[in-house]
């Protein structure tokens, strides 16, 4: 019995032996090798991941090929990893894209942008501290503030004004529930504020949702393709977005949407959405300007970044990459405002709904 | 792990009491056979759509599997699941490391690792016919298909690896039964077919009016083995304890090859203890 026993597993033993040390020995011919971890490859990787996936070059009018012989030789394989990040930030900035960032996994060097991004004429900015806008003072506003899912909030301004406040894109269900039962409530309220200041981004999808709960007709507001080969032109065929009346019954009384410099990405896809529909009044600052998908790649140093590989456009083919959407009216809240308890932008907005 | 692995153990040993009870069965009978196997695998991988960074699990697996066995025909439905954390190999303790700051002035460090979770999932269902043989012969030939259903899920700050392939395979088993307790049995199969996912080559799944999932999805497509190429091979030693139970130790390891939108591979071993009931 016992010897059997041991037969048999040494046969399996002689048969799966042989499989491990050849599967392991194998690893690299089935599965490839990574690129050597140097400066210079490091730079060739993220400037030719750009080149293959970026999809706003002709937006932008970026000299793709351009800029790789001015920074290339900025590179050397001697240099440090802080010398390497400034050449790649250097980079990148020229970009002027939202949603192009860097994340290297070294505790010296932070991530980049870390805030909104704007490089025009050469300047550069990069607005690190939202002091436009905080969920904090708008309480004093709406001490009634519901929380109704992870990103969505309401409540009652004076003189039955509703509020409604947007920070993220939860999943289409949750949405679907939270706005259903929200707008039943507020239904009777004469006008509605949308907050879509600390918005930063999500799925476009759940935004194409959320404007269809103030949509009474069926409205283009969004085209979007992506790349989808080497060539700076290779792309997808261009997806249309509509915006569909969505719930019981769409909102249709006077709507303002509150915007700042920190609403992006699918807050402006929102916002592109409820541009589109005639009872919506947008208040405040001008939003970020970066509208497409930004998926995460890799380096070979094990850094990631971001690229954007999307080139969506308004409904008119305005494209706003870059240059963020500008409000119906300016109006621009403070840090010391924020400080003395008061928000300029939501004031504006009840006083807008009261009229 | 080791804790899944106790109760293996113990109705291991329980049913070794068992095997004095033993009778000769007929080879191959017609029989019902229901059983749980638990261990641990490695799996690695290269997708060079997102990354060049070769990524390894070495996830913990339970597979549920149910074989029916005539005089003609083997059946076998397998359920597996593999999680474990999910690393680049050779840059395995990545951190990320963020500042926010309010408009108060107040600043708060945080730090994420990068690594991320590997899940997979696998259901299939095989059907083979045994080659007839004398029952004198130690020796049993099965072919038929399988048609599984696997799911690569692999979480973290890319969506690297990432894919689910619905196949068709032809398989053929050979098993050498030692006597009425021991038995070998070795597999191999290759799909020929594939309704396979993969994310596209901008790595988004978003899509008007879609749900992530519904995105992922909508780039599916038929394929064969020029796209995706994912041989596989089994060897499994089964201990006959009685009539009605046994355990075994199965070898399995397996790789893909899928050459769109850019290259994948991957490479998979698993071990795995089982133990089963036949009735």
């Amino acid at each position: 019995m016992k010897t059997i026993l041991t037969n048999c597993l040494r046969k399996l033993i002689m048969f799966a032996i042989p499989g491990l040390f050849i599967m392991a020995s194998c690893e690299e011919e089935l599965i490839g090798t990574e690129p050597v971890n140097t400066p210079v490859n490091n730079f060739d990787y993220f400037w030719k991941t750009f080149d293959n996936h970026y999809g706003l070059f002709e937006v932008k009018q970026i000299d793709w090929n351009g800029l790789y012989n001015q920074y290339r030789k900025q590179v050397n394989d001697q240099m440090t990893d802080a010398e390497l990040y400034v050449v790649l930030t250097n980079l990148i900035v020229q970009l002027n894209d939202n949603h192009v960032n860097l994340y290297p996994t070294n505790s010296e060097l932070p991530v980049f942008p870390g805030g909104v991004i704007r490089y025009e004429n050469e300047q550069l900015t990069i607005l690190k501290v939202q002091k436009d806008y905080s969920l904090n003072v708008v309480k004093n506003y709406v001490p009634n503030l519901k929380q109704q899912t992870e990103f969505i909030r309401y409540g009652w301004l004076s003189d039955n004004i509703g509020y409604l406040n947007i920070q993220g894109t939860d999943s289409q269900k949750d949405t679907q529930r939270a706005l259903d039962k929200i707008l039943s409530e507020l239904q009777n309220t004469q006008a509605l504020i949308i907050d879509l200041r600390g918005h930063y981004g999500g799925m476009d999808a759940v935004s194409q949702l959320v404007a269809g709960y103030f949509s009474q007709e069926t409205k283009l507001y969004m085209t979007s393709r992506k790349r989808n080969g080497p060539g700076h032109n290779d792309f997808t065929s261009v997806n249309e977005w509509y915006v569909r009346p969505a719930g019981a019954a769409p909102y249709t009384k006077p709507v303002y949407v509150l915007t700042s410099r920190f609403t992006q990405s699918a807050g402006e896809t929102l916002s592109l959405a409820l541009k589109e529909l005639s009872q919506v009044t947008f208040i405040g600052d001008t939003t970020a300007g970066g509208l497409s998908d930004n998926p995460n790649f890799e380096m070979p140093n094990g850094w990631i970044f971001s690229v954007s590989v999307g080139d969506y456009r308004a409904a008119d083919g305005t494209s706003y990459e870059g240059k963020g959407i500008p409000p119906d009216q300016f109006v621009r809240t403070d840090k010391e405002d924020l400080l003395a308890g008061k928000d300029p932008v939501l004031e504006q907005g009840i006083a807008r709904a009261r009229q | 792990m080791k804790k899944l692995l106790y109760p293996l153990v113990i109705c291991t040993v329980l049913m070794t009491a068992q095997a004095q009870d033993y009778e000769k069965r007929p080879w191959m009978p017609l029989e019902n056979r229901i059983g749980l196997a638990l261990g641990i695998g490695t799996v690695t991988y290269l997708d060079k759509n997102t990354s060049p960074l070769i990524y390894r699990s070495k996830p913990a697996n339970v597979r549920l599997f149910y074989n029916l066995e005539s005089n003609t025909f083997l059946f076998s439905l397998d359920i597996d699941f593999r999680i474990g954390s999910n690393q680049p190999k050779y840059h395995p303790n990545r951190t990320l490391y963020f500042r926010e700051e309010d408009y108060t002035g107040k600043t708060e460090d945080k730090k994420f690792p990068a690594g991320g979770s590997f899940m997979a999932g696998r259901i299939s269902l095989g059907t083979y016919y045994k080659i007839p043989s004398t029952q004198e012969s130690t020796f049993k030939v099965a072919v038929g298909g399988r048609i599984s259903n696997e799911l690569f899920y692999p979480q973290g700050w890319t969506v690297a690896g990432m894919f689910n392939a619905l196949s068709f395979s032809p398989e053929g088993l050979v098993q050498h039964r030692v006597n009425e307790h021991h038995s070998i049995t070795a597999s191999a199969r290759i799909p020929v077919a594939a309704w396979l996912t993969r994310p596209p080559y901008d790595n988004t799944a978003s899509a008007p009016d879609k749900t992530m999932v519904g995105g992922f999805f909508s780039n599916a497509r038929w394929v064969s083995v020029d796209q995706f190429l994912a041989p596989a091979i089994g060897l499994r030693y089964d201990y006959q304890f009685n009539q009605r139970w046994g355990a075994g130790i199965n070898y399995e390891a397996g790789w893909h090859s899928i050459t769109s939108p850019q290259p994948f591979r991957s490479l998979n071993q698993t071990l795995l203890a089982n133990v089963y009931h036949n009735f």
